[in-house]
């Protein structure tokens, strides 16, 4: 996760260095005929370039929240992206697990830490688990469940309680 | 004659013991480590054997043992080595009762008839079934809840340079054979698994139980006998053998809806006699856990490729990282989870590999010594 960060920090300074030294040449109007002058000419280019810099700083930024999300809040929610493209790559100590209910359309992958999983209260999720699909599935854990009641058991795990009071 | 064979790894057995300062008993009742148990490496009559156990379950199911030595009571009856690999289903109950009297029952009828044959391994099959059955009688009142318990039962032999395989159940041994035009082992499996979910298998069961139309379901995209257990032979599941412990006071869930009147699982194991080939290196056993994972080729490779020396230890290892990785997870995280919880994970595990040692099986009258290991000694 660290280096992540560190890396999105770089490419970001990278990326607006190179494209302030580009406007630089283009302003300075130097000998730089072949990065496309009609249009350097033409268009303001300080204001794309400055454009697509921000596109890419606030990029960065959504990463870079994400991780910070990851770290503070136990898991990332990536259920809104299409997963079976090109799913995230799970972090360490962590599992992805399939929330939602088969009626209620798709499910979507949570990344879990490991540890929640001797918690009572999620032993209670993965009996659910088990009466619903059995132990040999294929693919990753699946609870059916929905993904409020998930949360607030995750909150209250994570609160360290565990009084039974569940539903 | 025999002791160039043998030495060297005696020796090596007894410096590992040392050098680890292992606990009571030392190396010669395995070790333990979280939910593992292995014994690395081990002798038995005809060579070497290793032997790792994981556990999933919250009570181990799966009971394992190596015996070699004399298979009989008499003095001049037959050696060899025996290995049982039972899978147990519905509670730990009857594969342990299998562990403890299997082998005494094959040592019973191996001395009657001063021979191992494939009907001695039978009758004794079938008489650790009938024993455990009465077992199940006698509790009936207190404990009625046992007829609902069972077991897969895989059992190896090997006497004389013949090798027997007896199943009942899904578990699985797989031959590991040199094969010299691709310098490699190519496996072959000795065992056909009793499972519903196999074609012949469903087929069988159809063949037998002509009347009924429901002797085996499809539920939930799996094949089941009676809509309710995968396997087609075991030793106890009582409620599925005599209809009298199909009824109260068990428990109507793990009841048959109707009466019958012929057992719908049978105790009798398929047999397969093989004489062992020179080319034929060692034996995989393995329960099921290890097989959904495994394919027989990674399990044979991975044998040819590394030392003896807790080379099932690490066949339960390529498992348990092939289970990891299909629940998105890593192996190291894997291994934090607690036992119970690990069923959602993979099921117990039990690997025991035998090494056929060929100079060890022309002087096989060497009654050396015996040994007698139990898998996954002190699990709960």
């Amino acid at each position: 996760m660290v280096r992540k960060r560190i890396r999105g920090f770089l490419l970001k300074h990278r990326v607006t260095t190179l494209f302030r030294r580009l406007f630089r040449r283009n302003c300075s109007q130097s000998a730089y005929s072949r990065l496309d002058p009609p249009r350097c000419n033409r268009v303001e280019p300080f204001s794309k370039l400055a454009s697509w810099t921000r596109c890419l700083r606030t990029k960065a930024k959504e990463i870079l929240s994400k991780n910070y999300n990851n770290s503070c809040r136990g898991f990332i929610r990536v259920g809104q992206e299409p997963f079976i493209e090109k799913p995230a790559p799970v972090p360490k100590g962590h599992m992805a697990v399939y929330v939602g209910q088969k009626d209620g359309g798709d499910f979507q992958r949570i990344f879990v830490p490991v540890a929640f999983f001797n918690h009572p209260l999620f032993g209670d999720l993965l009996k659910e688990s088990e009466k619903e699909y059995g132990f040999n599935y294929p693919g990753g854990i699946t609870i059916p469940c929905r993904i409020s009641e998930f949360e607030r058991i995750q909150t209250r795990i994570k609160s360290g309680q565990s009084t039974r009071k569940l539903r | 004659m025999v002791k160039p064979c043998w030495k060297p790894s005696v020796e090596g057995d007894g410096n590992r013991r040392r050098e680890n300062g292992s606990r009571k008993g030392g190396d010669l009742i395995g070790r333990v480590d979280g939910l593992l148990w292995y014994k690395d490496i081990g002798n038995h009559i005809d060579g070497e054997f290793s032997m790792a156990v994981i556990q999933a379950n919250s009570l181990m199911e799966d009971q394992s043992q190596i015996e070699s030595g004399p298979l009989s009571s008499l003095d001049a009856g037959p050696c060899g080595t025996f290995v049982g690999i039972y899978d147990g289903h519905g509670g730990p109950e009857t594969s342990r009762f299998v562990n403890q009297s299997l082998f005494t029952n094959l040592k019973k009828f191996a001395s009657e008839n001063q021979e191992i044959s494939a009907n001695v391994i039978k009758k004794a099959f079938l008489a650790t079934e009938e024993e455990f059955l009465s077992l199940v009688r006698q509790q009936w009142s207190v404990k009625p809840l046992l007829a609902s318990v069972g077991t897969c039962c895989l059992v190896g032999l090997i006497c004389n340079g013949i090798l027997y395989i007896a199943n009942a159940g899904d578990s699985r041994v797989v031959l590991g054979r040199a094969n010299k035009t691709v310098r490699g082992v190519t496996p072959v499996q000795l065992s056909t698994e009793h499972n519903a979910n196999l074609e012949p298998i469903r087929d069988e069961l159809r063949s037998l139980h002509p009347d009924d139309s429901q002797i085996v379901v499809l539920k939930h995209k799996v094949w089941r006998v009676k809509g309710i257990i995968q396997v087609s032979r075991s030793i106890g599941d009582a409620y599925l053998k005599r209809s009298e412990f199909n009824r109260e006071p068990l428990l109507a869930k793990f009841r048959v809806a109707e009466p019958f009147h012929k057992p719908i699982l049978s105790a009798e194991p398929s047999i397969l006699v093989h004489k062992l080939q020179a080319e034929d290196q060692f034996l995989v056993f393995a329960s099921d856990g290890l097989w959904e994972h495994l394919s027989n080729q990674e399990a044979v490779d991975i044998v040819n490729s590394y030392p003896r020396q807790g080379i099932a230890r690490r066949l339960v290892k390529a498992g348990l990282r092939v289970a990891a990785k299909k629940r998105e997870m890593r192996y190291t995280d894997l291994k934090k989870i607690d036992r119970g919880v690990r069923r959602h994970f993979h099921d117990d595990i039990t690997v025991v590999v035998v090494f056929i040692d060929q100079c060890l099986i022309k002087t096989a009258s060497s009654r050396s010594s015996t040994v007698s290991i139990r898998g996954g000694g002190g699990f709960p």
